[in-house]
């Protein structure tokens, strides 16, 4: 038996830290067996990865790979496919079709979805990632951003929301910058206990969802430079309303004053804002909060978002296609993209009326399925360009693309033959934010969080760990506060039936002091757990809003 | 115990739980050696196994498939493992899982089969995970750093 034995070098493409990551195949007979490598000598991670890159090898054999095309749930020959699609397409006119796509492509597939939307004159082009990070494509022309060496040296460090379960890489960095000296400091804030809370000099907890209201009361806390920044009126305008900040957010004004006086006094910092899907109420106001606190911040700030796009990810508009489609004005999508519409349960069953629906798939979904799905390789399976936090790298096939399926061009170029490509046109990275729009609509946020209510809010909660529920374990799991466990008379591992608007799941109880009084917390990875909460579209920029869902909680007997 | 004998030891300062450790492990092996625990939401580390120089798992192996080799690990023949788990009952840290993969007991190797050593340590997520001598061990200031005012007076 002779063993062949390679290593491939890639640069892992599941989230914005882009970690080196290697790939051991070996022969043995016709057996292949597949090993991720450490390599210590990368600058970047050291070898260090976290759950999602440690399980490349089995995301690539993962059972549940997608090995033909689909018509209507059959399996169906891919000249067949491609011909009648291409075939079907043309009844539609370019008004009437929608594109969308999502993180599993490279930058230049991208660019050949653009020239594919182009040919057949398509204006709508549209995100289908929906997550809410991706409001981190949202700025202000002015933000620095922070690379590595900056969360290295940092003297104050600023997490708001989950940054650990974001990326758990970011961990060394900060508990390095924190340990370093004694006066350095590691501020939290977060409506629910997380792992980073066990880390931090202070935990501030705020309100569920109201975490954009505490940046709004930091920026206002600043002082001089932030008056110079955001001018005169607006300044007058946020410190005017910090006393109900600080009643609404639940924490006192004097705790709010601590944080930004250590952010005015120390130099070297870093903001670190991670969103999880259901968790904060605005997570436009988030994005822009947290990034004006760093513009608004003495002394070499930064700010880092570490979110798992790696695409540039443009205005997701996804609110103007569905009421496109509710209209009758788009008839037909095309999605180029692994996770929707599988992860939007809502959003699908909004679509379900559409005659026309292919996407593309990496491993078969089972919840509702568009007429056409195409297998294509993952991106681990593929060579191209995609974007880190530290710049653009490239990315190497780690292995052959999976039997069956057929690259984005191949696909595109059987569908429209002879093609153009204009790899000039590119999605707009960014969308610009307006000081005065934002403060606007903070304030507004705050009297709409003035009155509260009895229900129950329910939070989703991302784990790294959990990815594509490899390591999950606690996807029936809800963490509830014992006071609201002890009212329905809930013991430890007590079923408890979560009612919301869109849907109603049943859970294994979770007694814990990690979520407030009144709230409970679910795990977001899991599909089932995502059709609980609502998907609204904010009014404003047309973008899917997913917010903390309110309901009810009952004891199963 | 060998003072140059490497082992796999824990930075609980460092480790925030978030078992990157146990995916490596599951990456290599198809089921994870090492576990994971936590207390009370608050500290969180994984259970390696300490390859113990008089290893009670080996002493209950009926079959004689675990062994303390001449250079300190505990290795198993798993070829011969007929699923017993009197392994699982014996270790005195609770580092076997009692879920057998292919009527399998689950035995860290230590990684033998990897030239730069653990997987776990080296795919550590924040580095508190370390593979070194006893001596070496002495020289990382372990649970010893700066106070801070966190919720749960931790790393004091
Ligand atoms: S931190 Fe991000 S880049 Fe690194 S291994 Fe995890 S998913 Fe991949
Ligand atoms: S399994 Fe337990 S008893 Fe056996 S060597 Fe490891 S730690 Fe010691
Ligand atoms: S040393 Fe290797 S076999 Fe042992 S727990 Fe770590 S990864 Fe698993
Ligand atoms: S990988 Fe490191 S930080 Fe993560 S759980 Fe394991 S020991 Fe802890």
């Amino acid at each position: 038996m002779n063993e062949i034995s390679k290593t491939t070098n890639t640069v892992c493409p599941f989230c914005l830290y882009g970690c080196d990551l290697s790939l051991n195949t070996s022969n043995r007979g016709d057996f292949l067996i597949r090993k991720v490598e450490y390599d210590s000598q990368s600058s970047i991670n050291q070898g260090r990865l976290c759950a999602r890159g440690n399980l490349a090898n089995s995301i690539i054999d993962d059972k549940k790979r997608l090995t033909s095309p689909l018509f209507n749930n059959k399996k169906i020959d891919w000249v067949i496919a491609l011909s009648q699609i291409s075939h079907q397409l043309k009844e539609y006119s370019g008004k009437e079709i929608a594109i969308t796509f999502d993180s599993n492509n490279t930058l230049e597939e991208l660019d050949t979805i653009l020239s594919f939307a182009n040919a057949l004159k398509v204006e709508t082009i549209v995100r289908s990632y929906l997550e809410p990070e991706t409001f981190f494509s949202y700025s202000f022309p002015d933000v620095k951003y922070a690379e590595l060496k900056d969360i290295e040296q940092a003297k104050v460090i600023l997490a708001i929301g989950d940054v650990f379960s974001k990326i758990p890489l970011l961990a060394k960095p900060i508990l390095d910058a924190k340990y370093r000296d004694r006066n350095n400091r590691l501020f939290y804030v977060d409506s629910v206990k997380s792992r980073v809370a066990g880390f931090a000099n202070r935990f501030l907890s705020v309100r569920p969802g109201t975490e954009p209201l505490l940046l709004l009361g930091l920026i206002g806390m600043i002082g001089k430079t932030a008056k110079s920044i955001i001018g005169d009126k607006n300044y007058n305008t946020v410190r005017k309303v910090l006393p109900s900040i600080a009643v609404c957010c639940g924490v006192s004004e004097n705790e709010i004053a601590d944080i930004a006086k250590s952010l005015t006094t120390l130099t070297n910092g870093v903001i670190l804002a991670a969103i999880d899907f259901g968790k904060t109420d605005d997570p436009l106001l988030f994005s822009a909060l947290s990034q004006l606190l760093q513009i608004v911040s003495p002394d070499n700030k930064r700010f880092c978002a570490p979110a798992l796009v790696s695409l540039p990810i443009g205005k997701n508009k996804f609110g103007e296609l569905i009421n496109s489609v509710n209209q009758g004005k788009v008839k037909a999508i095309i999605n180029f993209g692994d996770i929707f519409p599988d992860y939007y349960p809502i959003i699908s069953s909004k679509l379900q009326d559409l005659k026309f629906f292919t996407s593309t798939t990496t491993r078969l979904h089972n919840l509702t399925r568009p007429n056409w799905v195409l297998p294509v390789p993952s991106l681990l399976e593929k060579a191209g360009t995609i974007k880190t936090l530290w710049g653009k790298a490239n990315i190497k096939p780690l292995a052959k693309p999976v039997d069956g399926s057929k690259s984005i061009s191949e696909i595109i170029e059987k569908i429209v033959p002879d093609i153009e490509l204009t790899p000039k046109s590119r999605i707009n990275d960014k969308i610009m934010l307006n000081i005065d729009e934002v403060i606007e609509r903070a304030v507004n946020f705050l009297e709409s969080k003035k009155e509260s209510t009895n229900e129950i809010t329910i939070l989703g909660e991302e784990s790294a760990f959990g990815y594509r529920g490899m390591l999950l374990e606690q996807a029936n799991h809800i963490k509830i506060n014992p006071i609201n466990a002890e009212q329905l008379g809930l013991n430890q591992t007590d079923s408890l039936k979560v009612i919301t608007n869109t849907a109603e799941k049943v859970f294994i109880t979770n007694i814990t002091n990690f979520v407030p009084i009144n709230t409970v917390s679910v795990n977001a990875d899991s599909k089932e757990n995502r059709s609980l909460f609502p998907m609204l579209i904010d009014s404003i920029t047309n973008d899917i809003i997913i917010s903390p869902a309110k309901g009810k909680i009952v004891k199963i007997i | 115990m060998e003072e140059n004998k490497k082992r796999i030891y824990l930075d609980l300062d460092y480790c925030i739980g978030c078992r990157s450790c146990e995916a490596a492990c599951k990456s290599a092996f198809s089921e994870s050696r090492i576990r994971y625990g936590e207390i009370s939401n608050t500290a969180y580390f994984p259970i390696a196994c300490r390859h113990c120089d008089e290893p009670l798992c080996a002493a209950a192996c009926p079959f004689e498939v675990l062994r303390a080799t001449e250079h300190g690990f505990v290795l198993q023949a798993s070829f011969h493992c007929v699923g017993c788990k009197s392994c699982i009952l014996a270790c005195p840290f609770g580092v076997l899982d009692k879920s057998l993969l292919h009527h399998v007991s689950q035995k860290c190797s230590e990684c033998k089969d990897r030239e730069a050593g653990p997987r776990c340590v080296a795919s550590c997520a924040s580095g508190a995970l370390k593979y070194v001598t006893e001596k070496e061990v002495k020289k990382i200031i372990i649970g010893k750093r700066f106070i801070s005012r966190s919720p749960f007076w931790r790393r004091q």
